[in-house]
């Protein structure tokens, strides 16, 4: 190798990489035009309706009778549930599930590429890749992704907006069944207009729809009359958290992998003409 | 029969290696090894029988003791090798030449016990593999498997010029590695030790908000590569000290000397982006109230510095062997935080058995592998049992003299 195939090495590699990673980038911008659901904190009665429609469409084993049903957290057979909260003196009633972000944090950190985002706005779990790292749940800002702890083969599992049904162009299991109509499906574009007519026509919303902005922005979506914080939401940054992953791609490696060449490869260089011109043997 | 089967041994042993099994405290030493491997084994039989309900890990806390000891402290540790070779190889340091073989060892076993660690912790141990052919271009997890994947690799291209050598395993089969190959395996294998060290940080980059913002810092990265190369440049000094005392070989001190400059640097480095971000991010009191990045700024940087600048103590095998101790411990409390304390969370974590007797398993396999491998590989060349032709050439003359002085 001489001096010239060096340079065009050692630049010619991060380059590439730096440049396949914009690219990635801009694919993904369209993803943001998907389902998603919104959810009126101020209509939901807590009856549990929505969770037990869950437990039937995904065919979730009902191992957790003898137990109050507000009580039990998210799990890996527990996809959605209703938590009662009370805020000075007013109770409210708060479906948590997947959030599906539109750049999801558990997308961009499984190790296999088992999480995808698919063009309908549902996260899903490719349960035939799945490794069962939890890197997800470590991941997931919302800590939904959960593992099949008392499994000897155990993966990841978490609400899917009812793909399949989505596929069929059915509205997910929990939206059809809520007898308040607290759960609105729609594109996500169109729900976004709708809760901001609600919180324009109506005093006591707080102005704020949870998940517009949220980490870049989630397909489900919260409006309430208590502000969020009180809820139990986590505030978080208004940039998607896999931003920081893609600036590791696109700056860290690069520079790791320019500077190592350089350095590296020019000390090894450096010596071994010291040792020529000296005429000395070099091993 | 009892009197063939010693021959056969010898025949089969050399006799060196007879001489070593004898040996009283390496039986002690093997049977308690054997001991806690057991131990740990009974543990990987309940883990895979009953599956991650026998761990304390909860959706709170998804990684825990696995994840944090055996797994990122485990290769943190290892990181001295490419260290040392870079450093010989590519920058002529001969000085360092004693402590290839040691480092590439244990970086070696280092790496093999954090695979098995990280495929006891996952779910579906048995598709690990799908790691390696269903990538995630997005992932740092995913680069962090591929490179440790290489680089494990081109360690293996480093111990096979010391397996080659070996005179009581049959390692001739292996090509003889030229020496322009083992240099791009030494340079390789730093850009890809550099790149994982700091991305087994750069893992929590993406958990911005699920980690306490005393430890969630922009450098995790450089937090984790630095207190890596400190931390397992540490491990060195330690198995020279602990190696030239069981094996009665002198100690490196040219080479010590040059290791104790570099880690310096990395501590500095290391305090410099721990304690000025935390100062200016969160205010030195806070900083001072948690007990446990008190802990990782004292053993990772403050305590070695100081041990490795003063020359009582930097001349002293004592004082050496403090400060190794205090890094290895500092990459281990470092590596907890970051996995368990950080998290921000009303549960709180405590190990089960099961998880410490797996642990203290995979640790004693760790000193079984290397004890083997001292006894079966030539890695410190300076070993050497004292063969009766040496003897004799010292004793000869004396020995003429004492049986002349009979004959008179």
């Amino acid at each position: 190798m001489n001096r010239r195939d060096f340079f065009k090495l050692s630049f010619f590699l991060p380059s590439s990489m730096a440049l396949s990673s914009v690219l990635r980038a801009e694919e993904d911008s369209s993803a943001a035009d998907g389902y998603g659901m919104l959810i009126d904190v101020t209509r939901c009665i807590g009856c549990g309706s929505c969770y037990v429609a869950c437990k039937l469409e995904n065919n979730l084993p009902v191992k957790d009778e003898g137990v109050p049903r507000a009580s039990l957290d998210l799990s890996s057979t527990v996809f959605t549930n209703v938590f009662t909260r009370k805020v000075d003196n007013k109770y409210r009633f708060v479906k948590i599930q997947c959030m599906h972000c539109i750049d999801p944090a558990c997308v961009a950190a499984c190790t296999v590429g088992a999480m995808k985002k698919t063009s309908t706005g549902a996260v899903i779990v490719d349960e035939s890749k799945c490794v069962g790292c939890r890197y997800c749940m470590v991941a997931c800002p919302f800590k939904i992704p959960r593992f099949q702890w008392d499994k000897q083969l155990a993966i990841v599992a978490k609400c899917t907006l009812c793909f399949s049904r989505l596929e069929r162009g059915i509205q997910p299991a929990c939206a059809s069944v809520c007898p308040t109509r607290a759960i609105t499906f729609g594109k996500r574009k169109e729900l976004l207009e709708e809760a901001w007519r609600r919180i324009s026509s109506n005093e006591k919303y707080v102005k704020h729809v949870y998940g517009e902005s949220e980490v870049g922005g989630t397909s489900v979506l919260y409006i309430s009359d208590v502000p969020f914080e009180l809820l139990g939401f986590p505030k978080l940054p208004e940039y998607s958290l896999p931003s920081i992953t893609e600036n590791w791609f696109k700056y860290a490696v690069p520079s790791i992998i320019t500077i190592g060449v350089l350095l590296l490869g020019g000390a090894y260089l450096y010596n071994r003409r010291l040792h020529r011109e000296r005429g000395e043997i070099y091993e | 029969m009892s009197e063939t089967k010693p021959e056969a041994l010898e025949e089969i042993l050399a006799p060196e290696l007879k001489i070593r099994i004898v040996n009283r405290k390496l039986a002690i030493w093997l049977t308690i090894l054997s001991i806690l491997i057991g131990v740990g084994v009974y543990g990987v039989y309940l883990r895979f029988t009953r599956g991650l309900s026998i761990t304390a890990l909860s959706n709170e806390y998804p990684w825990g003791l696995w994840i944090s000891i055996d797994v990122l402290a485990t290769i943190a540790l290892g990181a001295g090798a490419f260290v040392i070779a870079a450093l010989v190889y590519c920058f002529r340091i001969h000085e360092l030449e004693s402590l290839i073989r040691p480092s590439v060892l244990s970086a070696l076993i280092a790496y093999i016990i954090g695979t098995i660690a990280l495929i006891v912790d996952i779910g579906r141990p048995d598709r690990f593999w799908v790691t390696l052919i269903s990538p995630n271009h997005h992932s740092i997890m995913w680069e962090n498997v591929i490179c440790i994947t290489i680089y494990t690799m081109c360690l293996l291209v480093e111990f096979s010029t010391i397996a080659r050598e070996s005179k009581y395993v049959e390692f001739k089969w292996i090509p003889k590695i030229p020496q322009s190959l083992l240099v791009i395996a030494v340079m390789v294998g730093a850009i890809l030790s550099t790149m994982h060290q700091s991305g087994l940080g750069g893992v929590y980059l993406i958990s911005l908000s699920r980690i306490s913002a005393l430890w969630w810092t922009d450098f995790i990265p450089v937090l984790f590569w630095s207190s890596a190369i400190a931390g397992g440049l540490g491990m060195v000094i330690f198995e020279s000290i602990i190696s030239s005392k069981v094996l009665k070989i002198p100690l490196e001190r040219d080479a010590i000397n040059i290791v104790v400059k570099i880690i310096v640097f990395f501590s500095i480095l290391y305090l410099y982006f721990r304690a000025a971000e935390l100062i200016f991010k969160i205010g030195i009191e806070q900083m001072l109230a948690n007990y446990l990045i008190l802990m990782e700024i004292l053993l990772c940087s403050i305590i070695p510095i100081f041990l490795f600048t003063i020359p009582q103590t930097r001349n002293n095998i004592m004082g050496l062997l403090v400060a190794s101790i205090s890094l290895m411990g500092g990459v281990i409390v470092s590596r907890w935080n970051l996995v368990v304390s950080s998290m921000i969370t009303s549960g709180i974590y405590w190990p089960t058995w099961i998880e410490v007797g797996i642990t203290v398993g995979l640790i004693s396999l760790t000193l079984l592998l290397y004890t083997a491998a001292i006894k079966l590989f030539p890695v410190y060349p300076t070993v050497r049992i004292p063969v009766p032709e040496v003897i004799a050439e010292k004793e000869v003359p004396s020995l003429l003299k004492e049986a002349r002085d009979i004959s008179h």
